[in-house]
């Protein structure tokens, strides 16, 4: 495959390239999902494909096809070579910035092989889950385990030679109580599942069969409980909810290939958060969905500081914008699947850690919430107004939680709500929250923190 | 045996001891993309997608690959498909029968042969007017060419291939003002680039130094555009079958709870779309009414929801990979009498709004939705477009909103989604919920 991809960018530069890359990807993924202790869905996916870019008289040309042999690389490097060339071109003046070539290999480390349980012993770990949240009155209990396994080969014409493996696994559960109150559900760890870069052993701490029927037990407590009250108050977010809400935000407003000038303008002068809050993009999280060795330009991925003391510092970068701007990439570029040209992309998000315990953030409130995972989130950046519905509340009354409540949701401007953060805990309440898609998956470290005034609503 | 290669290669394939479907779905996709006014990158990708879904030992099992089609790779995706079902879902897996389909031409060879330079050649003009006119246009312009290939062990073999083209703008000013372009047609040479990157600055140039406006209800006049945004949300989040058929629904089928005004229906046979002839299970398009006078009429199925809620297969399977229900994707709203400067004139007080964006369902018994208008937002006074106004958030249900819609526009227009597309006309609302704003920061 090496020799291929090395053909590749051959043939681009006597086309006349001055600058090519090659990606090739070969992923293979596998859910299982469980419904009222029948399997609902047990399938297997596999997606792989090579991806060409050419740097010609400053314009990209950008190529994809399905893996195939000489005569496949022969094609991938006359269409890519076709959109820039020839009358009508497209004119550019892209540089990139300078990088030093590396050969080097990289692979998620693991204990057990995300395949090494069959799809029999997964369904059987699942049928345990269910059996624990079969109580009366639940209506569907919802079980699922997602594993996944990438080979990546990339090369460039600077010299460039990586090869990596990733692995991931994980999974959750849900379960959802219908009746004349509505439809209520709990979920964990989020809706639609956690997932971490390892193998299985990842699924077996995450102890499914654990958290079952609590999990199931706070769905039926829901249904039976008020509803959320009305007004301004100080909340408590757990580190789930913390960490969608931070997804939502940082993508928004940190990502340059949604907002170039926008975050090119805002660095160093830009309040984001309260003095609390400091944020990195680490791309070498440990057990991170969005870590791997390199990006998909062949920089080295790093923890990069983004936020600190709630102001905004840096941003991401690849090649092109960063000699744009005059600074080196930042190893963020990431593709949306093999068939897409990368792009400046979160890698993780990391939160970092406070220095009070959940216990003292609760203390704290004299009238307030406590709020657990996220339903909907309807996140914006910046100033933007958003709306984030959570699964459930408890109501906290001169510093200690009292009885819980159903249909929670806050809102604010998103900067007033960051800057509102007033206590953020510490390590011994760290979450690490990996939200997969098909094509790119991104790892949240968060912490439960205290926000004040914050306009609540009981959804009817 | 077909004659049709890919077919006679599903056929040759196709296990004769179980029930079994292969779908193959290839697109051909090439877009450039502009930014700043200039076509800064040409881009092509082919992908293959092959599904096989199978029913073995009274289970099924799925499997899907999108590697190069060969008789190998098939063989290779139908045994992992077998494997699957072992530990698979209970059946049974339901299958179309082989059946007539309506012929359409959806394939137009100028479309397909558009390659970079003649793509450049279309935008030459509007890049050049957005320089003349100190305009920032970024967007791109794709052109895709997609074979759908289906055949299953009851006899179903079918394919149907098509192309597709799409302008997409977003014009800017560094007077705040942003405007949105959008064109799409089979046939290429019917696209109107030049026209809608004019209607989209025109728009960019009327909403230059936005001012906020204070929250509360508005009337609003949602252009096409933006009641499209709105079908998308509605067609995965009310009209899926999935929905009702596992209790997450609250509609009830023949129940009225929106206005009488409102007309609306799925129909990959109509022309004035972007036909289909079947969906991805090989079940013939026909109309269905989903709303009719108000009244929920219909939701869309595919097989297996329809078996389970006991209702006809109304032919909206989607690709399983994408894991989201049958949901419609060829939609109609009913045009009205009105045209979009009379529902202008006769606004005392409200907002134009042009593009809806992060649109979510917040309460699924309500049907509240919260979201956001997207650029070329401008306040109307006194039948008069006198201001722009930033991006606005918003929280409404959609049950009032769609019981408030006071005049329907005479003019219905088409945006591509998916392998279809929505055909709707603008829409004057009472009461419409605004929330905030969202403050501008220039963007180039």
């Amino acid at each position: 495959m090496e020799q291929l991809l090395n053909l590749a960018i051959e043939q681009a530069l006597d086309a006349g390239a001055e600058y090519a890359d090659i990606r090739f990807v070969d992923k293979t993924q596998r859910h299982i999902a469980l419904k009222n202790g029948l399997v609902q869905h047990s399938g297997s996916q596999n997606s792989t494909g090579f991806a060409l870019r050419v740097l010609y008289n400053g314009s990209w040309g950008f190529a994809a096809l399905p893996v195939g042999g000489k005569a496949i690389i022969k094609q991938l490097v006359a269409t890519a070579m076709d959109s820039v060339k020839g009358p009508n071109r497209p004119q550019g003046s892209i540089k990139l910035s300078a990088c030093y070539p590396i050969v080097d290999e990289w692979n998620t480390p693991f204990l057990q092989d995300p395949f090494a349980k069959s799809p029999s012993q997964c369904i059987e770990l699942l049928q345990q889950v269910d059996a624990q949240m079969n109580i009366d009155g639940v209506t569907i209990r919802k079980s699922f385990i997602g594993t996944g396994k990438e080979q990546r080969l990339y090369l460039n014409s600077e010299g460039t030679s990586i090869k990596e493996q990733l692995v991931y696994s994980g999974g959750g559960l849900q379960a959802v109580v219908m009746d004349n109150g509505g439809v209520q559900q709990r979920s964990w760890p989020l809706v639609g599942g956690s997932y971490y870069g390892g193998g299985f052993e990842q699924i077996e701490d995450m102890d499914l069969p654990g958290n079952a029927v609590r999990t199931a037990r706070e769905a039926l407590e829901l249904s039976k409980a008020p509803v959320c009250p009305t007004g301004v108050f100080d909340i408590i977010l757990d580190a789930s909810l913390l960490a969608s809400h931070a997804l939502g935000s940082c993508s928004n407003l940190l990502e340059p290939y949604q907002h170039k000038s926008l975050s090119l303008e805002i660095s160093g002068k830009f309040k984001f958060a309260s003095p609390l809050i400091s944020i990195n993009f680490d791309g070498s999280l440990v057990g991170g969905l969005g870590t791997s060795g390199f990006d998909d330009e062949g920089i080295k991925k790093r923890n990069l500081s983004v936020v600190r003391n709630g102001l905004v510092e840096s941003s991401i970068a690849g090649r092109e914008l960063g000699a744009e701007i005059g600074r080196f990439s930042t190893g963020s570029m990431r593709s949306d699947g093999w068939s897409n040209p990368p792009a400046p992309r979160i890698t993780n998000i990391a939160l970092q850690p406070g220095n009070v315990s959940l216990q003292q953030l609760v203390f704290g409130v004299e009238n307030g919430l406590y709020l657990e995972n996220p339903r909907v989130i309807n996140v914006g950046s910046g100033d933007d107004n958003f709306i984030v519905r959570a699964e459930a509340g408890w109501l906290i009354e001169r510093g200690k939680l009292k009885g819980m409540v159903k249909n929670p949701s806050y809102s604010s401007e998103s900067r007033n709500f960051w800057c509102s953060c007033d206590g953020l805990a510490g390590s011994k309440n760290r979450g690490v929250f990996g939200f997969n898609s098909k094509t790119m998956g991104v790892s949240i470290v968060a912490f439960p923190a205290r926000f004040r005034n914050v306009r609540v609503e009981g959804m009817q | 045996m077909s004659n049709n290669p890919v077919l006679g290669m599903l056929q040759k394939v196709m296990p004769e001891d179980i029930n079994a479907e292969i779908c193959v779905v290839n697109e051909k996709k090439n877009w450039t993309r502009f930014r700043k006014n200039l076509a800064k990158e040409n881009l092509s990708t082919n992908q293959t997608h092959i599904c096989v879904r199978v029913e073995q030992g009274g289970r099924v099992g799925t499997s899907y690959s999108n590697r190069r089609l060969t008789v190998s790779a098939l063989r290779d995706i139908i045994s992992q498909a077998r494997k699957n079902a072992l530990s698979g879902r209970p059946g049974p897996l339901i299958l179309t029968g082989s059946t007539g389909y309506r012929s359409m031409g959806l394939f137009h060879q100028e479309t397909a042969e558009s390659g970079p330079q003649h793509r450049n050649e279309l935008l030459s003009p509007v890049l050049e007017f957005a320089d003349r006119a100190g305009l920032i246009m970024n967007g791109n312009l794709a052109v895709k060419e997609g074979e759908i290939h289906i055949a299953n062990s009851v006899g179903l073999a079918t394919a149907v291939g098509g192309t597709w083209s799409r302008f997409n703008v977003r014009v800017t000013s560094e007077d705040q003002g942003v405007g949105h372009g959008y064109t799409c047609s089979r046939n290429i040479d019917n696209l109107k680039v030049l026209d809608s990157a004019l209607e989209a600055s025109a728009k960019c140039q009327a909403s230059s130094f936005p001012q906020p406006v204070p929250q509360g209800k508005y009337t609003v006049i949602l252009e096409p555009a933006a009641v499209a945004d709105l079908m998308r949300l509605m067609a995965v989040n009310i009209f899926n079958g999935r929905l009702l058929a596992e209790g997450k629904s609250h509609l009830e089928i023949g129940n009225r709870i929106f206005g009488d005004n409102i007309n609306i229906w799925d129909d990959g046979l109509d022309p004035r779309g972007m036909q289909m002839p079947f969906d991805y299970e090989g079940t013939p398009k026909q109309r269905l009414n989903l709303v009719s006078k108000g009244v929920i009429s219909n939701v869309a199925t595919d097989n297996s929801t329809a078996a389970a809620l006991d209702l006809p297969g109304s032919g909206h399977a989607s690709l399983w990979t994408r894991d989201l229900g049958p949901f419609p994707s060829h939609i109609f709203m009913e045009a009205g009498n009105a045209m979009l400067d009379d529902m202008i004139v006769s606004t005392r007080r409200g907002i134009l709004v042009s593009r809806l964006n992060n649109l979510n369902i917040i309460d699924p018994k309500s049907l509240t939705m919260a979201g956001e208008t997207a650029g070329g937002t401008l306040l109307i006074e006194q039948g008069k477009l006198t201001q722009a106004v930033p991006d606005l958030h918003f929280v409404q249900d959609l049950i009032t909103m769609l019981n408030n819609v006071e005049m329907i526009g005479d003019q219905a227009r088409l945006y591509g989604w998916l392998w279809g597309g929505i055909h709707v006309p603008a829409l004057r609302v009472d009461g419409f919920n605004i929330t905030g704003y969202r403050p501008v920061v220039s963007r180039g």
